[in-house]
């Protein structure tokens, strides 16, 4: 009778073990996002470096050579910057949501998306007109753009997309929990008293990681900034669960007799 | 006197002529019986079977005490798919990457690509570096991939600093 149960036990955890394998990397793809790197802007900088290290006053075709450089680096600039944008859209348009309360998440992000490639789009129509001090200032406006509006959103996003991965790994984990506690019930290890600690502690930690993994769902739903905090500490609760399996692991292993 | 009557008259006590024969019968029918069972090929396939089925069953439990065989090797943890660390592994992996790319996530660009936050107890695991810069550059978080080189790349931000100059 307990060797029955210990092969169910372990055709089930067999192909538990394989689904965990598995389904972290499912069905988040992110393969749409813009590669890094194909933005080539080193070469072009260091140019205008060299272009604007003469001392005195520059002449006349120094000054339009120096321009041009700037509205090359511009345009490379916008360029590069729709590209992140359209990539990083891209990921939220594929991204597979836990639930439909999450529905209008996605739909802010995409809008918030949607203004941005138009921003972009925008500052590419000026740059034909533009002399050198007025590329310094579209150059001043763009960085100061990004830095108040992309970068946040950018990074709410990819939280976003963390997050709705995660998912996933409270689910494994919550499988796997139970089945270790099936498993140690059926090796009658429940009353040794490290690994009822350990149990208990693992229990509580992935408690802990489901809380604070509903508070960034909610902070994602009312579209509040407080996400970052709990998003580590979710995981870091999830380490904690996983490290006490181990811990277990290592535990019924001097238990049980070594063959 | 009347005691030694009495016994001699056991001597006369007989027993009813029917039932001894009866009896007679019924005795002799039986050691006929026991002298010579019957033979058949159904009764000869089925005891050989049951002394063949005997001495394999035998020899088996022979084969499971002496050969070193138990069921015990079944029950260590590293056979028990919930506790194997193996399987652990995999999903504590999974986690350090999303710590990490957390992490990063929150950092100025061009950082340098952080360790692994959990796993204190095992070294760290290149692949799982690797895994971390690949989803990055896919999510678009810049990285340098090693601590030691600073990165030569020029960003959107410090090109857009440059041209404000």
């Amino acid at each position: 009778m307990f060797s029955k149960k210990i092969t169910q036990y372990l055709l089930r955890g067999f192909v538990s073990s394989s689904l965990f394998v598995l389904l972290p990397y499912a069905p988040i793809t992110v393969t749409h996002a813009a590669p890094p790197g194909t933005c080539e802007l080193a070469s072009q900088v260091s140019e205008l470096r060299k272009l604007q290290g003469g001392t005195g006053e520059k002449n006349p075709q120094g000054l339009l050579t120096e321009l041009q450089a700037r509205k090359n680096i511009l345009t490379t600039i916008l360029s590069c910057s729709l590209k992140e944008v359209r990539g990083l859209s891209l990921n939220i348009n594929d991204l597979s949501l836990p639930s439909e309360s999450l529905k209008p998440v996605k739909n802010r992000l995409g809008n918030a998306f949607n203004e941005t490639i138009a921003y972009y789009e925008a500052q590419k129509l000026k740059i034909d007109t533009l002399g050198i001090q007025g590329s310094k200032d579209l150059a001043k406006n763009i960085l100061e753009w990004r830095i108040g509006n992309y970068a946040p959103l950018s990074e709410k996003t990819v939280s976003f997309i963390l997050w709705a991965k995660n998912q996933y790994l409270i689910k494994a984990a919550n499988q796997r929990s139970a089945q270790i506690t099936q498993t140690i019930k059926a090796l009658k290890l429940t009353e040794d008293a490290d690994i009822k600690k350990l149990l208990a502690d693992a229990n509580v930690n992935l408690l802990a990681a489901e809380e604070t993994n509903l508070l960034t769902e909610k902070a994602f739903i009312n579209d509040e900034e407080h996400y970052a905090d709990s998003l580590k500490e979710s995981l870091e609760k999830l380490a904690l669960t996983y490290q006490n399996f181990f811990d277990l692991s290592e535990a019924v292993n001097k238990i049980l007799p070594h063959y | 006197m009347e005691l030694l009557e009495l016994l001699k008259q056991l001597k006369k006590i007989e027993a009813n002529k029917e039932y001894a024969a009866k009896s007679r019968r019924v005795l002799l029918n039986i050691q006929k019986e026991i002298a010579a069972p019957r033979i058949s090929l159904g009764r000869l396939l089925l005891q050989t079977l049951q002394t063949g089925s005997t001495i394999v069953l035998a020899g088996l439990l022979l084969l499971l005490i002496f050969g070193g065989f138990s069921v015990g090797k079944y029950l260590t943890p590293f056979r028990l798919s919930s506790l194997n660390p193996e399987g652990l592994r995999a999903e504590a992996d999974a986690i350090d990457i999303q710590i990490q790319l957390t992490d990063l996530n929150y950092k100025e660009t061009d950082v340098p690509l952080i360790l692994p936050v959990i796993s204190s107890t095992v070294s760290v695991d290149p692949a799982i570096t690797k895994e971390v810069a690949k989803q990055a550059k896919e999510l678009g978080i810049n990285i340098s991939q090693t601590s030691t080189t600073p990165t030569e790349a020029v960003t959107i931000e410090k090109a857009l600093e440059e041209l404000s100059k």
